[in-house]
């Protein structure tokens, strides 16, 4: 949260310098680079949810889309109880399965094989933490990143600008979560990663802000906590650490990936919390 | 019998060379007649021998041992009137002399008073010493004249680009450069994210920067040494001067405490661009200024010892609504320098230096604070021994106690429970000795020894880590216990030989250790960046540089000429693991890998010393590259700073006595970077595929400022000029960040965006003294 704050400072002490800085869409030529494998691998415990992997290949930077669709792989899902699944393809590039049900605790194995080379992954799926409520945020009334909750009424009272989750983190160094809401049939692209690394066992008051979805009011909102495995947090932290956001680096690299095998992606065993909410 | 015979001829040759050599020692102070300040590097001559003089020292002391007999002392240095005395050697003696100010004829004379071709002699290799007065019409960014960014201007220093006072010597890290002011420390020597330097030039004497073969009283850093030299003050008169800019004022003051006896100097400086956001609504409650403050006061006790404190305070303060963030550095050196006799001269020196910064965030339930800290205390002792003019040697100790506090984080809100992080202490002990020989008129040799030590103490827990990164074991050790002793020697050594009357040759070698590392994990030169000590985890950095340089002077000294070329190996260098987590991290030595680097190029430099035109031409051609396991897949690589060419041209001229023109261009290949080689989906977001570690290029960069300074009025009493300047004269588009991101339009898409920072920044300064 720091660093998004210097971030958003030096930016802003550029933009006042009274010097214009600029932009321009410049050309740069790129090599090109033979497709990846990537794999996005999840098993919930949300009966709702089957379970859900999605196969595709990257593509060139200079390309019109922004991944290819990987068809007719083999899906394997196991878990430390002796279960065993196939993964089918529901639709191109995404198998799935509804027969087993995750249960917090279990080690997953997953194992994939595409065109004769095989991806394998582990990942123990974390205890559930309860999601007590969710707090609507009117105005920011927060510092940048850390969004505290403030009265209802304040700032524009047809939309809300964040939601707080509310949950209790268990004492003890090891808690990742990641969130997402959805209205209707949007889902939210922000990346909202949680740690309890740096504050351990307090009642969650980080907030997350809209984003693609409008918090309108009278709009219903489900927000989804999910917990994950540090393996996961950490590719996702990542993620985050090549974009423009809070945890920008200057040399950005792909993240370790929990998947053996070289493929991309991420396999994650999470036990998911969700709350709806109705905006007023 | 022969042999007793030879014997006996033998010793009294012996006994007629001592009787021919009763030698006596001259020995004194030189100082600026107007103002007091004792003068560096002033030459002392002996006219009827060839070959013997003596330059004096970073105090103005000298010390010249010479038969018996009467001789013509030559006193001289750049801008002052040459003195010639005659002397009558018949006992040791103490002679000071003032120089006079030559500098109202600056403009029309060519001045000869220096020892022209000093640069030829000086054993010394990869140096360049920068006079204050002549940067003063070298143009800048805001107007600010600015040491560290004109030092950038000369070959083997390259700058961290726009918005970074961060500078890369001969393929070093920006944390490789070990910056003393007075002595002490500067841990950041940058303001307002690096675009001004903590140096205030008014308070500044001398400066001396070591690129490579530094000699061994200096230790700490692998890559350079900035040996900045803050004025005494005079002791003669008061004066007041300062400077109005657009962005920022400064004022000085100084004069004598008692006359002749001593003097103190008070400088201080002050932006404020945010007195004009306050006009505006939207940033009234917007702190961003930085201030900075330089004390020193001096005192002579008698004529063999003398008393000097010396200090700097300085602040940045940026500020929004609900985030703050300061930082500073202070640091203060109480010194003794002692004549103990007319060859030997003591230096000792207390310092204290500290760097701190403090963020602060509110939100409406909590306050957070994130304090970070790094504080030494140094004790210095250096004797010189004058043995002869051809002999000296120069030895000491140096002890410092590092205390370094990570940011630790800590609330208003006592149920929040914050990771704790531990400070850590350390010792860093040195021992060292060198020896400045003329071995023959042509052949200059300085060799030395420094042994160095650096103790981790606790208290504290202490962890070892697996090759993940995970801790396998934890330790725990009390206060003062030690954890963990390193011992380095580090050589040094350089000779200079004098080919012709205009040519020379000179060879260096020279192993630095660095115990204390700088993480930096963005573009910019955050204050933030977080230092570390060596510890079980983390070896000790180790640089050996070996260079060559030939050294040219074309007529008459008016024009000189050096290339240098150098390679250096560096071990234990240190870099983050891909998407490793760096802020409040209590392991963040798990978070580290460690590899080699490697570093080589050659330097030219061309300059014309005198004249009303004058100025340079730099150029240098390198390569610096990496090695470690864990990136790029254990290929080597280029570093980020590794530019191949890289040149700067500085010009001056003086149009009349009223008017200076000046402009300086620079051109460098442009940062290696990393960009992404392919594109693919994770989570319903676009990801970038990175192929290899900084395998392409940003583009060149290139820029022209010009400035032109008119002295208004010029006279005993009072003197005042305005300077005017433009930075990036003709608007170039620098590149200052490339980013990839999906086009708004077609978000299949990717645009490559740059965002350049400055173009056209003119300036106008007014400045004074009375």
């Amino acid at each position: 949260m720091t660093k998004k704050s210097i971030r958003k400072t030096f930016r802003f002490l550029v933009m006042i310098a009274l010097f214009a800085s600029c932009e321009k869409v410049i050309q740069v030529d790129l090599n090109s680079k033979d497709p990846q494998i990537v794999i996005e691998a999840e098993v919930t415990d949300d009966i709702s949810t089957p379970q859900t992997v999605k196969i595709t290949k990257s593509v060139n930077i200079s390309d019109g889309e922004t991944f290819s669709i990987v068809n007719g792989a083999s899906v394997i899902l196991n878990d430390n109880f002796g279960n065993n699944v196939t993964l089918t393809e529901t639709s191109p590039g995404i198998y799935q399965n509804s027969g087993l049900q995750g249960v917090p605790g279990r080690i997953y194995y997953l194992t994939i094989n595409v065109a004769g080379i095989t991806y394998t992954s582990v990942c123990e799926m974390p205890q559930s933490v309860q999601l007590d409520t969710i707090i609507v945020n009117h105005s920011s009334g927060g510092g940048p990143g850390g969004g505290g909750p403030s009265g209802p009424g304040n700032g524009n009272s047809n939309r809300a600008e964040s939601l707080t989750p509310v949950f209790q983190d268990p004492i003890g160094r090891g808690n990742y979560y990641k969130f997402k809401f959805q209205k209707d049939n949007e889902t939210s692209t922000s990346l909202f990663l949680f740690s309890d690394e740096v504050v351990d066992g307090g009642v969650n008051n980080r907030s997350l802000r809209a984003g693609n979805i409008s918090l309108n009011k009278e709009d219903t909102i489900r927000v989804i906590m999910m917990c994950i495995d540090k393996a996961v947090y950490k590719y996702f932290y990542g993620i985050s650490a090549n974009g423009n956001g809070p945890n920008a680096s200057a040399t950005p690299a792909n993240p370790v990936s929990n998947i053996t095998g070289g493929a991309l992606g991420y396999f994650s065993a999470y036990s998911a919390r969700t709350k709806s909410i109705k905006i007023e | 019998m022969r042999y007793l015979k030879h014997l006996f001829i033998f010793s009294l040759n012996i006994s007629s060379l001592f009787a021919q050599t009763e030698k006596f020692t001259i020995s004194g102070t030189v100082k600026d007649k107007k103002s007091g300040e004792t003068v560096i590097g002033a030459t002392v001559r002996v006219i009827e021998l060839k070959n013997v003089g003596a330059s004096t020292n970073e105090y103005g002391f000298y010390s010249i041992t010479i038969p018996q007999g009467n001789y013509t002392l030559e006193i001289s240095y750049l801008g002052f009137k040459k003195i010639s005395t005659a002397v009558t050697v018949d006992k040791n003696a103490s002679l000071n002399f003032s120089l006079e100010d030559n500098a109202s004829e600056l403009n029309e004379v060519v001045i000869t008073t220096e020892k022209k071709d000093a640069n030829l002699t000086n054993a010394q290799v990869g140096v360049e010493k920068l006079d204050v007065k002549e940067i003063s019409k070298i143009p800048v960014f805001a107007g600010e004249k600015d040491i560290i960014k004109t030092l950038q201007l000369t070959p083997g220093i390259k700058s961290g680009g726009d918005g970074n006072a961060g500078f890369y010597v001969r393929g070093g890290g920006a944390d490789q450069n070990l910056i003393l002011l007075d002595e002490a420390p500067v841990y950041n020597a940058s303001h307002l994210f690096g675009f001004f330097s903590t140096f205030n030039s008014d308070a500044i004497k001398d400066l001396t920067v070591y690129k490579g073969g530094m000699p061994s009283q200096y230790g700490g850093r692998l890559s350079s040494v900035l040996d900045i030299k803050m004025n005494d003050g005079n002791d003669q008169k008061y004066h007041v001067g300062g400077g109005i800019g657009i962005i920022s004022s400064k004022l000085n003051i100084e004069g004598p405490i008692v006359k002749d006896r001593g003097s103190f100097l008070i400088a201080a400086r002050r932006t404020y661009a945010d007195m004009f956001l306050k006009l505006s609504n939207n940033f009234k409650d917007t702190k961003l200024y930085f201030y900075d403050l330089n004390l020193k006061a001096n005192y002579r006790i008698n004529d063999k010892n003398r008393i000097f404190l010396s200090g700097y305070f300085g602040q940045d303060q940026i500020g929004l609504s609900s985030f703050g963030i300061n930082w500073g550095n202070a640091t203060a050196t109480l010194r003794w320098n002692s004549i103990i006799s007319p060859k030997f001269f003591s230096n000792t020196s207390l310092i204290y230096s500290n760097y701190n910064y403090k963020i602060a965030l509110s939100s409406s339930t909590s306050d957070i604070d994130i304090k970070s800290k790094i504080r030494d205390f140094n004790l210095k002792q250096d004797f010189t021994f004058l043995a002869n003019p051809k002999n000296k040697i120069r030895f000491g100790f140096n002890s410092i106690h590092h205390t370094v506090t990570p940011g630790q984080i800590s609330s208003s809100d006592a149920s929040l429970n914050f990771a704790q992080l531990q400070e850590r202490y350390a010792l860093e002990n040195a021992l060292y000795v060198s020896h400045e020989w003329n071995a023959t008129e042509k052949l200059n040799i300085i060799y030395g020894l420094r042994a160095t030590s650096f103790s981790l103490l606790g208290d504290g827990n202490f962890y070892s880590y697996n090759s993940s990164g995970d801790v396998i074991d934890t330790t725990h050790y009390n206060a003062n216990q030690i954890v963990k002793t390193y011992f380095n020697l580090e050589p040094r050594f350089s000779a200079s030989y004098v080919l012709g009357k205009t040519n020379s040759i000179k060879a260096v070698y020279a192993r630095n250790v660095q115990y204390l590392h700088l993480l930096s994990n963005s573009t910019t030169s955050n204050p933030t960046d977080l230092w570390i000590t060596s510890s079980q985890n983390v070896k000790p950095e180790i640089a050996d540089q070996v260079s060559l340089g030939y050294f040219q002077n074309f007529k008459d000294n008016l024009f000189e000429f050096s290339t240098e070329i150098y390679y250096k190996g560096m071990q234990n260098q240190i870099d983050y693991k891909n998407g490793a987590s760096t802020q409040a991290n209590d392991k963040v030595e798990g978070e580290l890998l460690f590899g080699k680097g490697r570093a080589y190029g050659i330097e030219f430099f061309l300059k014309k010393k005198y004249g009303r035109f004058n100025g340079w031409v730099g150029y240098t051609l390198s390569r610096t590259e990496r090695h470690i396991d864990g990136i790029n897949n254990g290929n080597w690589y280029a570093a980020k700073q590794d530019r191949t060419h890289d040149i700067s041209v500085v010009g001056i001229y003086d149009l009349n006595k009223k008017w200076a023109l000046s402009a300086s261009w620079v051109f460098s290949t442009g940062n290696a970077v990393t960009f992404p080689s392919g594109k693919y989906t994770v989570d319903g977001k676009v990801q970038y595929l990175y192929t290899e570690r900084n395998g392409y290029r940003m583009p060149n960069y290139h820029r022209l400022d010009i400035g032109v300074t008119w002295y208004k009025r010029k006279t005993e009493k009072f003197e005042s000029n305005w300077n005017f300047s433009i930075y990036n004269a003709y608007g170039r588009e620098n590149a200052y960040t490339i980013t990839f991101r999906q086009s708004e339009s077609d978000p299949q898409k990717t645009e490559i965006v740059k965002t350049s920072l400055f173009r056209w920044v003119p300036s106008i300064t007014y400045n004074f003294k009375f």
